[in-house]
């Protein structure tokens, strides 16, 4: 009985934290991978409009059926989704390189700081997708209008983070000691502030990814984002919602369970990370 | 030599830690500095070695006043060597940050050559001093002040560092402030011992 129970335990503990955290992680790349490079093999003569073949619901040849221009619905979803990631990696590195930059500037002077403190505070007070439609708006919507937007709006969350860890590590002895030992303010940050604000960068990044993409579908969905010829996920919703009504479900339901499955994974692959480069993270939260 | 002309130092809204405080240490001359905890022995390290502004007086290098910015003469060993060190950095480029540090020291402080290429977590408080020691030691020191800065080591350990520190301190005449609640220790090393509660 005991030797059974053993057993029992010792199987328990093979999945251990790594393993489980491992299997997650390759899971959910494999289906990120899988989404990006499918979108590949979608040539423009699969998006083609075929009025033969209007409103078909979900079958074996059109596993996400067609719209009411004959168009099939499982191409527009990738090719959507591609388009999205697109959008999010641009406007997240330009984010994130914003967040950098002012984190770091804060370790100049006090006025710096008080300056940083300020714009972070200005920007969060406004919600997100209404200075989102301001500046696409202002710049005229499109790609530009719309990476442009997400990157200026998304940087103060993850800038106050890295502010925060700045002045963590400015005020430790052995910065102190450095400065004595010589070095001077610009050789401080780059060797010892900068090491150290690099795997945050890396995890806030990739948890900023999920805002990004649905704040860029939400804007495409209201009309200020992306041109209403292509096939992001944004504007295949808002199209999707005129035919509703007349019971073609599956218009939004698959694309907009796509870009959750999308969204939920960079979340996923976000936390597992920050499980892995910075294993204390939950007691210090 | 080193001169601490009349400074004062307090915290914000705080009563004075020490008011009008003067001292003096000659090139190689060997000061043990003792006071009871809390006293403000901590703080005048600090004070002396520019790393905090005192409010009134003046810390003079060789008839100058010490600078801001630059390897500064005047080197402090802290109490606690796991705070003074990076945790992500290797111990030789620990070491690099000082410059030039004479490989000959690390010898005679007892750092092995295989502790180079470890991280701090990897090496026990004792270990790490010695490396705080090793570094405090630049090409650019001339005076060293020692905060309580051997007094979480072994008797062994101790003994080690103390005779390293006082063979060098004659060889390339650093001046040296031993700040410490041991006054055998002082007793010991010291050209003279002044009482932290007598100087102000």
């Amino acid at each position: 009985m005991s030797v059974s129970n053993n057993i029992i335990r010792k199987r328990k503990n093979m999945w251990s934290l790594r393993v489980k955290s491992t299997v997650i992680v390759s899971v959910s790349l494999s289906i990120l991978v899988g989404m990006l490079i499918s979108s590949f093999f979608i040539t423009p003569d699969k998006l083609v409009v075929d009025l033969q073949l209007r409103n078909i619901a979900p079958s074996l040849e059109h596993l996400f059926g067609t719209d009411w221009m004959g168009r099939d619905m499982l191409a527009r979803t990738l090719k959507g989704l591609s388009l999205s990631f697109g959008v999010g990696l641009l406007s997240v590195i330009i984010s994130s390189f914003i967040a950098l930059l002012l984190s770091l500037l804060t370790l100049t002077n006090k006025a710096v700081d008080v300056c940083v403190t300020w714009l972070i505070d200005l920007f969060l007070s406004v919600p997100h997708i209404v200075l989102l439609i301001l500046i696409a708006f202002t710049l005229g919507g499109g790609f530009k209008g719309v990476v442009i937007g997400l990157a200026v709006t998304h940087w103060p969350s993850l800038t106050r983070l890295l502010r925060a860890e700045v002045l963590q590590i400015n005020s430790a002895e052995y910065v102190a000691i450095s400065q004595k030992l010589g070095k001077t303010k610009a050789w401080v940050a780059a060797h010892h502030v900068l090491p150290h604000l690099l795997p945050q960068l890396l995890i806030g990044s990739i948890l900023l990814f999920p805002h990004a993409i649905l704040h860029e579908a939400a804007i495409t969905f209201l009309g200020f984002g992306l041109s209403p010829e292509t096939p992001a996920i944004g504007i295949i919703l808002s199209e999707a919602m005129r035919y509703l009504s007349t019971g073609m479900w599956w218009l939004a339901l698959f694309p907009g369970l796509a870009l959750l499955v999308m969204v939920g994974i960079f979340d996923i692959l976000g936390r597992q990370l920050q499980k892995w480069i910075d294993p204390f993270s939950g007691d210090h939260l | 030599m080193l001169e601490v002309e009349g400074v004062s130092y307090r915290h914000t809204r705080q009563p004075w830690l020490f008011r009008n405080l003067s001292l003096s240490i000659a090139p190689g001359e060997i000061v043990g500095l003792y006071g009871k905890s809390g006293s403000g022995k901590t703080t005048l390290a600090q004070v002396i070695a520019n790393y905090l502004k005192p409010e009134e007086g003046i810390v003079k290098v060789n008839e100058k006043k010490v600078k801001s910015t630059g390897p500064n003469p005047v080197q402090l060993v802290w109490q606690h060597p796991e705070k003074a060190i990076n945790p992500r950095w290797k111990m030789k480029n620990v070491l690099a940050e000082a410059g030039n540090v004479d490989p000959r020291i690390f010898d005679a402080l007892g750092i092995a050559p295989s502790w180079m290429t470890r991280y701090p977590s990897e090496l026990s408080g004792g270990e790490l001093q010695r490396f705080c020691v090793a570094r405090a030691l630049a090409p650019n020191t001339e005076y060293l002040i020692a905060d309580e800065m051997t007094t979480m080591l072994d008797a062994i350990t101790q003994a080690q560092i103390w005779y390293t520190i006082l063979q060098l301190a004659k060889k390339r005449a650093i001046g040296v402030l031993v700040i410490s609640h041991d006054e055998q220790l002082l007793e010991r090393i010291c050209d003279r011992v002044i009482d932290f509660n007598q100087l102000h």
